[in-house]
């Protein structure tokens, strides 16, 4: 009942929702991603000053961790784009990412490191300077890149530098770091040594609840709100934890949402497109039915019918939206906040979308049937299309 | 003829009038969501400025080192500045190369420049930082002369003078720094230039204007917000291509059914001496009629709903960062793509109508 030619419309709305779902479903975690990555992040507490060279040293001395990151993250402007400069030591670092040498040194104490994604999008190569601005002091400074490596994170958008450098950019105390990044063989064991050593922390990682260590859990209050309020004084000294959990719930809601106004938008084009079809088949329907076909069987016909479309037409789409939103990124070459816009093949996300664009696709059959049963099957069978009178604005306008 | 085809095309049908509103729903969407991202951007710039990101520095294009400002004009400049030249060099010293930045400052009051440190035309001022960090290098007391390569000149035997007295906390102690005439007298073009005019107090707009100047924020987090919410601007844009497409779908469907619905009346039509061209003309009108009152319609939603948003948003606790304005981009935009998709997807169905009694499809039996 459904003609055939419905499939370039379902393919075609699959493949919005290819092009565009995979990259909505992974901006929130972007956030986390930047902090974290796939290791444990250890960042402040609320409590006393945790984060810093004695509690680094201490946890790379334990023979059950694997790597120990201390890191400062800095956010910078470079020729009036967004970019974020780690302050890092650049072994540890380069050690945890799986990072790869491209060119230059990876080494000496005064460094600047550029992923490659970074050296791309800003034209710089080893043995040349780029002009950096302060994170949260205002300064400005120039970072001469002594290597560029590849990484498969987040890491690859970014500029490491030496912790004097990253110091002077952001402001931060001589001994103190912004988070560490530790991969472990025993987190179960950090964990103790955390809440032993007494730091105030807040410790986060893959397969593991957010935990708060001799600290409170972050506060619920917005820390914009605060900072408007009483300045950047009044933040709190977990801010990283806050303003993480902050940016992943914003960006979640932004991601959410216009996946949901994109998918409504796409089940305005299924049913134009199933309306379009099912409107030359209206006489199959009132001759089935003068032959003794019963709603019931009808419905289950036209949804028999409509799957197989449905189906093929969503894995279609959805695959062909996949690999041309790949292809559109990464010519657009989109940055947000400083990092490449992700876009990876997700399994749960493409299954979503089929499985919504046969949701949808089999509503709206159920919908177009459900009028055409309306009518009798005689004024179905009948020649002249039986449609509404055409209301003219002449006829409104006269009354 | 004109008034015919619109009489015929402003025709419109329970099913039109719910295309319609589809096309006003999308184009609600993106003249909301452009409308929302314009506002924080405002909202953002607005903070920024309250609360105040720093000093401001002034340079020509968008890289600071690249940028070169005529040192003729500083002085009809008013006010206090530093007037900035950097240059990247390699330094010699102790029969080591170690690759530097070569800087002089140059300190204008009132139109008048000086010139403080170092006072020897030939003098390098090598500064704590970077004079820990060579002789951790070269594990040996500095010498007390360098050699330095600069803009592919090699000067040598150039006698090195302790740190600046005083800096500015904007800058960094790792810094070689000499006087803006040995860099002028080494390149008059590149060395005589400005790369940078810091000051306390933002300059006037005119200045700023005439001289061609960008202001870098020295404050990099707020430099970072207001970069970062132009960049999700350029995602937004991409969202009118999508909305486009399913605008086309939508009239396309729409049309078409119109079509198939009104084949005995375009059969009448063409028996009582329409042409082809005028049967087309009437639903391609139509097309563009029903796509204009839903792009109209969604743009007004649209502006609704984004004065919606920013005026429950504090009762779910968000910060009301957003400062709205008539978004006539967004409005442009949105009846722009609305339209375009109108034409080409409205083209196949008018051309349909135009040929459908050729093909006897209309013809009554």
């Amino acid at each position: 009942m459904i003609r055939p030619r419905a499939f370039a419309g379902l393919a075609l709305c699959a493949f919005l929702l290819g092009a565009t779902w995979p990259v909505l479903a992974a901006l929130p975690s972007v956030p986390a991603r930047v902090v974290a990555g796939d290791a444990f992040a250890i960042t402040q507490g609320s409590g006393a000053l945790s984060i810093n060279v004695s509690l680094a040293s201490n946890l790379s001395a334990s023979n059950w961790t694997v790597t120990v990151s201390p890191e400062i993250l800095g956010l910078s402007v470079l020729e009036g784009d967004s970019v974020v400069v780690r302050g890092v030591d650049h072994d540890a670092f380069l050690r945890l990412e799986g990072a790869s040498r491209v060119s230059g040194s990876m080494g000496g104490s005064q460094f600047g490191l550029a992923g490659e994604a970074f050296a791309t999008r800003f034209g710089l190569a080893t043995g040349d300077t780029a002009t950096i601005v302060g994170a949260f002091v205002p300064r400005i400074a120039f970072v001469r890149i002594t290597g560029v490596f590849r990484a498969e994170s987040v890491a690859n958008d970014e500029l490491l530098v030496d912790f004097s450098m990253a110091r002077f950019l952001t402001g931060l105390g001589p001994a103190n770091y912004h988070s560490i990044r530790v991969r472990t063989t025993d987190p179960g064991e950090m964990l103790r040594f955390l809440d032993r050593f007494q730091s105030s922390v807040h410790v986060s990682g893959p397969g593991m609840v957010p935990t708060d260590i001799h600290s409170d859990p972050p506060k619920d209050e917005r820390l914009a709100n605060v900072i408007l309020r009483t300045g950047v004084g009044g933040a709190p000294r977990d801010y990283l934890a806050t303003a993480l959990g902050e940016a992943t719930t914003s960006v979640r809601v932004v991601a959410y949402g216009i996946a949901i106004l994109i998918g409504v938008l796409v089940g305005f084009g299924v049913h134009a497109t199933q309306a379009r079809a099912f409107a030359d088949r209206a006489p199959a329907v009132g001759v089935l039915r003068a032959v003794g076909a019963s709603n019931g069987w009808l419905r289950r016909r036209l949804l028999l019918e409509s799957l197989p479309f449905a189906v093929l037409a969503g894995l279609l789409g959805a695959a062909s939206g996949f690999f041309a939103g790949i292809v559109l990124l990464r010519g657009l070459d989109l940055i947000v906040f400083g990092h490449q816009v992700p876009i990876s093949f997700d399994l749960v996300t493409s299954a979503l979308i089929v499985l919504v664009l046969v949701g949808i696709s089999m509503a709206s059959a159920v919908v177009l049937l459900r009028e055409a049963l309306r009518r009798r099957p005689t004024e179905s069978i009948r020649e002249a299309p039986a449609t509404e009178p055409p209301q003219s604005l002449e006829a409104i306008l006269r009354g | 003829m004109a008034r015919p085809i619109l009489r015929l095309a402003t025709r419109f049908t329970r099913r039109t009038r719910m295309t319609a509103w589809a096309i006003a729903f999308a184009c609600m969407v993106l003249v909301g969501a452009l409308a929302l991202a314009d506002g924080l951007a405002n909202g953002v710039g607005s903070v920024a400025d309250r609360i105040g990101s720093g000093p401001a520095a002034y340079i020509r294009g968008r890289e600071l080192l690249a940028s070169e400002i005529d040192a003729n004009v500083l002085s009809g400049i008013p006010g206090d500045f530093l007037a900035l030249r950097a240059h990247p060099g390699v330094l010699e010293i102790n029969a080591t190369s170690i690759p530097v930045m070569v800087v002089a400052v140059v300190t204008y009051h009132a139109g008048n420049g000086t010139d403080p440190y170092p006072s020897g035309a030939r003098d390098v001022s090598l500064d704590a930082g970077l004079r820990e960090e060579i002789e951790e290098q070269i594990e040996a007391p500095l010498a007390d002369v360098v050699a330095l390569d600069l803009f592919g000149l090699r000067l040598t035997n150039l006698p090195v003078v302790p740190p600046p007295p005083t800096r500015s906390p904007l800058f960094p102690d790792d810094w070689a720094w000499v006087r803006a005439d040995l860099l002028a007298a080494m390149d008059p073009v590149h060395g005589g230039a400005v790369q940078a005019i810091v000051t306390d107090l933002p300059l006037d707009a005119s200045t700023v204007q005439r001289l061609g100047l960008t202001r870098l924020d020295t404050l990099g987090a707020v430099g970072f917000l207001r970069a970062g919410v132009a960049e999700i601007q350029v995602p937004l844009r991409l969202l009118a291509l999508l909305i486009g497409l399913v605008i086309a779908l939508l009239v396309y469907a729409a049309m078409s059914l119109e079509v198939h619905a009104r084949s005995r009346e375009i059969a009448a039509l063409r028996s009582i001496g329409a042409s082809p061209t005028t049967i087309a003309a009437v639903y391609e009108t139509q097309a563009v009629l029903l796509t204009l009152a839903g792009a109209i319609l969604g743009a007004a939603l649209g502006i609704l709903l984004s004065h919606a948003v920013v005026a429950f948003a504090p009762l779910f606790g968000l910060p009301n960062l957003v400062i709205l304005s008539l978004p006539i981009d967004a409005i442009g935009l949105t009846l722009a793509v609305a339209l375009l998709a109108a034409v080409f997807a409205g083209l196949v169905p008018s051309r349909r109508a135009a040929v459908l009694v050729r093909t006897k499809e209309a013809l009554p039996t």
